[in-house]
């Protein structure tokens, strides 16, 4: 079964940079014969090759799809602008790395939404594959496009273009659709939506009208089919030492951004930072057996030949049994040079201890996210960390050697007034100051440390989902006055671009008018958004323009009362829950995370019988 | 301590894929293959495996040569038949030698690389045009050829003492087959790419694109002028 173009690939590889990104035969990755029966999928990640080749949900996906009888998944990714203009202009159409076929021919193909800003690239993405973008445009022949992932929670502005959209964890419910495509393809596409509709954790965005009001909020949420579900209930995998993990990933050859062993020590987060999408919406946490973990481990080293393991999660040191995990894997792989890493830290002394041991011999740099200048304010968004906390664990960390230390900051979150801006300052002064302080000799005589602010976008169910998010003006102005009272040489400030951030806003609140800003921008020739010397500013504000729309509208606060674009859809945390989380906030009230109390997130309600990990320990 | 001395090709699959990125793929081969290699000693040691010559991006090969040097001693065929059943696709692992003493460094061995060239023609060039110019590169004592250097400037360089041999063997439905035996290695090195340039450069019925295909038969050891014995 080989494509046509394949010949030319031959004649566009040699000029584009990196070509090893559009060829596949990686170790591992899968070759499948294809029959009448198989139903193929294309495993779509809108951007590139290093990036989603670095991404774990795609690995688990991919193999897990793979190693059903039936079904054929093949990974298709962003062609870099040089490549995606040689393929335009040799009529190549976008293809998958495994078959080298056209995606064009495929049963499915299934974006993955990590972040706003990639939205464009996933329109054209199916332009590369000749594929009309809105759905009303194909017809029976064209695949079903599907989106899934962390941005699939309010997938509204891509309403126009994408036919099912799966909320929640993939592994169970992406099996079930394709279980049910494949017992009734002989039907019309519609039908088949109909059928996979019922299925918990499916959004079919076109059985559903939305209703504007004269200033652009919701006025109604309309089903336009029978027996349309109202509610749509996110997905999770129950028991995480009985789902599905790879025992092999491919090993692909241009060096992914992370290109190690990853291990998923939990799903979820006991933490509640009030800004923190991913801590709500991946409730309740689930922790996979120390036993498990090392299995896993030890499959995937084999299989693959890396050299080091990431002990993964949203906050890996939350982990139950990390010292017993991380011991464990010390001892077994030390001596076959195989390393262990974490890729954040949470600031204590605990991690530090956990840090040496670690990184015994090269001390590469420790990262902190103390989000916030002041303590009032840390305690506003629920980021359960004082300074003194942070000041020891970096007077730790100097006299054990490092000198290279990252602190990540936001700025605009609710309530932030100037003092806090200072506060980020004066708190990295103050870091510095420790390192003057430290006496020992294993003092790393390099140090720097690096600041980096980024704007608070506020997100969809969290509980500062109706809070309004600083004008570009105001962020430039924090960002200016960081920039002039960061003096010393020693330090570092690096700050996110205001205009993608306020785009970003736009599009992780926004509402299915966005569709339209979405084709338009995209028609401009809009791509790769997220990636610096690629973003366009002037032709987004255009496209916003030209739709009568505006991204103020879309960044400002909302009331509690208002329909919100993506209230059809249930993450398991209750509103009620994100309200009063919210007003903690204005009263700078701490909630703590779930082990030392539950916080009555809605979470147990909204699953029969599941009973929180943490709260049956005790 | 055991140096292997394997000999490999690279086959389509890998042709794309950079000297860097293949040098990887190749520790993480022998990590799966649970070969105990040597490191280098210091902060960050590395795996002692050491390449006769990168290959550029684009050729295919039948005859590239690498050294690794391990803790322990195992037989060549032992060696062999692990890598065969761990090596990535289109990695053709063709022989194995083993050597119980150190040997002098694999890249200061080789001096030459024997070459298979196909380039595509037009209907409109004529086998006498072909062997004029394939003549007249080799009548010539001189060819120099402006080209940028590591820093950037264009400085000239005479690649024609770096032609060993060249010449036609076969022309058949539009396709030119040269085979020709360059220079290679660290002190003096040809990159065939730049002599196809030259020839395309000749006449424009010699196709520039679709790219020649290049590949690398085997590579010649200085001492003895013959290819490596393993």
């Amino acid at each position: 079964m080989k494509s046509n173009f394949i010949d030319k690939l031959d004649e566009i590889l040699p000029l584009v940079e990196s070509p090893g990104r559009y060829i596949g035969n990686e170790v591992n990755s899968v070759m499948k014969e294809i029959t009448e029966e198989t139903i193929r999928y294309a495993f779509a990640f809108p951007d590139i090759y290093e990036v989603g080749m670095s991404h774990l949900g795609t690995k688990i996906l991919y193999h897990l799809l793979n190693e059903q009888d039936d079904i054929y998944c093949e990974r298709v990714f962003a062609p870099w602008v040089d490549m995606e203009s040689q393929m335009r202009d040799n009529d190549i159409p976008l293809y998958t790395l495994e078959t080298k076929d056209t995606i064009h021919n495929f049963d499915f193909i299934g974006f993955t939404l990590q972040y706003e800003m990639s939205y464009t690239n996933i329109l054209n993405m199916l332009d590369l594959a000749k594929i009309p973008i809105y759905s009303k445009d194909r017809n029976e022949d064209h695949p079903i496009i599907m989106v899934g992932g962390p941005c699939a929670f309010n997938s509204e502005p891509l309403a126009d273009f994408v036919d099912i959209v799966v909320i929640g964890e993939g592994e169970e419910v992406l099996l079930e659709i394709l279980k049910v495509y494949k017992e009734n393809r002989s039907l019309m596409k519609n039908d088949i939506l109909k059928k996979i509709m019922t299925i918990k954790g499916v959004y079919i965005p076109s059985f559903y009208d939305v209703k504007y009001l004269e200033n652009g909020k919701i006025e109604e949420i309309l089903t336009k089919e029978l027996n349309v579900p109202t509610h749509i209930k996110k997905r999770y995998v129950q028991d995480m030492d009985k789902s599905y993990f790879p025992s092999k990933v491919i090993l692909p050859y241009v060096q992914p951004v992370h290109d190690r062993v990853i291990l998923e020590v939990f799903r979820g987060c006991t933490r509640g930072c009030r800004f923190c999408q991913a801590g709500m919406i991946y409730r309740p946490v689930r922790e996979k057996s120390p036993e498990k973990l090392q299995e896993d481990a030890q499959k995937l080293i084999d299989s693959t030949g890396y050299d080091e393991i990431s002990l993964s999660s949203l906050s890996t040191t939350d982990y139950s049994q990390l010292q017993n995990l991380v011991d464990h894997l010390i001892d077994k792989y030390e001596g076959k040079r195989v390393s262990v890493s974490l890729p954040s830290l949470r600031i204590d002394t605990f991690s530090i201890g956990l840090a040496e041991k670690i990184q015994k011999v090269r001390k590469t740099g420790l990262t902190f996210a103390p989000e916030a200048g002041t303590q009032r304010l840390r305690d506003v968004i629920n980021k359960g960390v004082c300074e003194e906390d942070l000041l020891e664990a970096v007077s730790k960390a100097f006299e054990a050697g490092w000198g290279h230390i990252k602190l990540y900051f936001m700025i605009g979150l609710p309530t932030e007034t100037m003092e806090d801006i200072e506060g980020i300052a004066v708190l990295t002064e103050k870091v510095l100051q420790k390192y003057y302080e430290t006496k020992s000799p294993e003092r790393n005589k390099n140090i720097k440390i690096v600041i980096s602010t980024s704007t608070f976008v506020p997100k969809a169910f969290t509980p500062f989902q109706w809070e309004s998010q600083d004008s570009m003006e105001r962020s430039d102005e924090k960002i200016r006055y960081l920039k002039t009272r960061i003096k010393s040489k020693k330090i570092t400030y690096n700050w996110s671009e205001s205009s993608l951030s306020m785009l970003e806003g736009a599009f992780a609140r926004g509402d299915r008018r966005l569709s339209e800003v979405l084709y338009s921008a995209w028609k401009k020739g809009c791509k790769f958004d997220g990636w610096h010397k690629q973003f366009n500013y002037a032709e987004w504000i255009d496209a916003f323009n030209e739709c009568n729309l505006d991204t103020k509208d879309y960044c400002q606060s909302k009331s509690e009362n208002e329909i919100l674009p993506w209230d059809i859809i249930n993450p398991g945390v209750s509103k009620e829950f994100l309200i009063k989380e919210k007003n903690r906030a204005y009263t700078q009230d701490i909630t703590k995370h779930c082990r030392s109390g539950c916080a009555n997130c809605g979470i147990t309600e909204f699953s029969e019988r599941w009973v929180c990990n943490d709260c049956s320990q005790d | 301590m055991t140096v292997a001395r394997i000999k490999y090709g690279k086959g389509n699959e890998l042709k794309y894929i950079s000297h860097l990125d293949f040098m990887r793929a190749i520790h993480r081969m022998l990590n799966r293959a649970g070969m105990e290699v040597a490191h280098s000693q210091g902060f960050n040691p590395h795996p002692k495996v050491s390449f006769a010559m990168a290959m550029p991006v684009g050729m295919t090969s039948e005859g590239d040569y690498l050294d690794v040097e391990f803790n322990n001693s195992l037989p060549a065929q032992v060696i062999k038949r692990e890598l065969v059943k761990h090596s990535p696709p289109g990695l053709d692992i063709i022989d194995v030698k083993v050597y119980e003493q150190p040997v002098k460094s694999i890249s200061a061995q080789i001096s030459q690389g024997i070459f298979n060239v196909e380039i595509a023609l037009d209907g409109n060039v004529t086998i006498n045009q072909i062997d004029d110019i394939i003549q007249g590169i080799l009548d010539q004592e001189h060819i120099e050829l402006p080209r940028k250097n590591k820093k950037g400037k264009i400085v000239l360089k005479d690649i024609r003492p770096h032609i060993k041999k060249l010449h036609v063997a076969e022309i058949k439905q539009n396709i030119l087959k040269l085979d020709m035996v360059l220079s290679i290695g660290s002190n003096e090195n040809l990159n065939p790419q730049m002599l196809i340039d030259y020839i395309t450069s000749q006449n424009k019925g010699i196709k520039a694109i679709p790219f020649a295909k290049i590949h690398r038969i085997d590579m010649i050891v200085s001492e003895n002028k013959t290819p490596m014995d393993i």
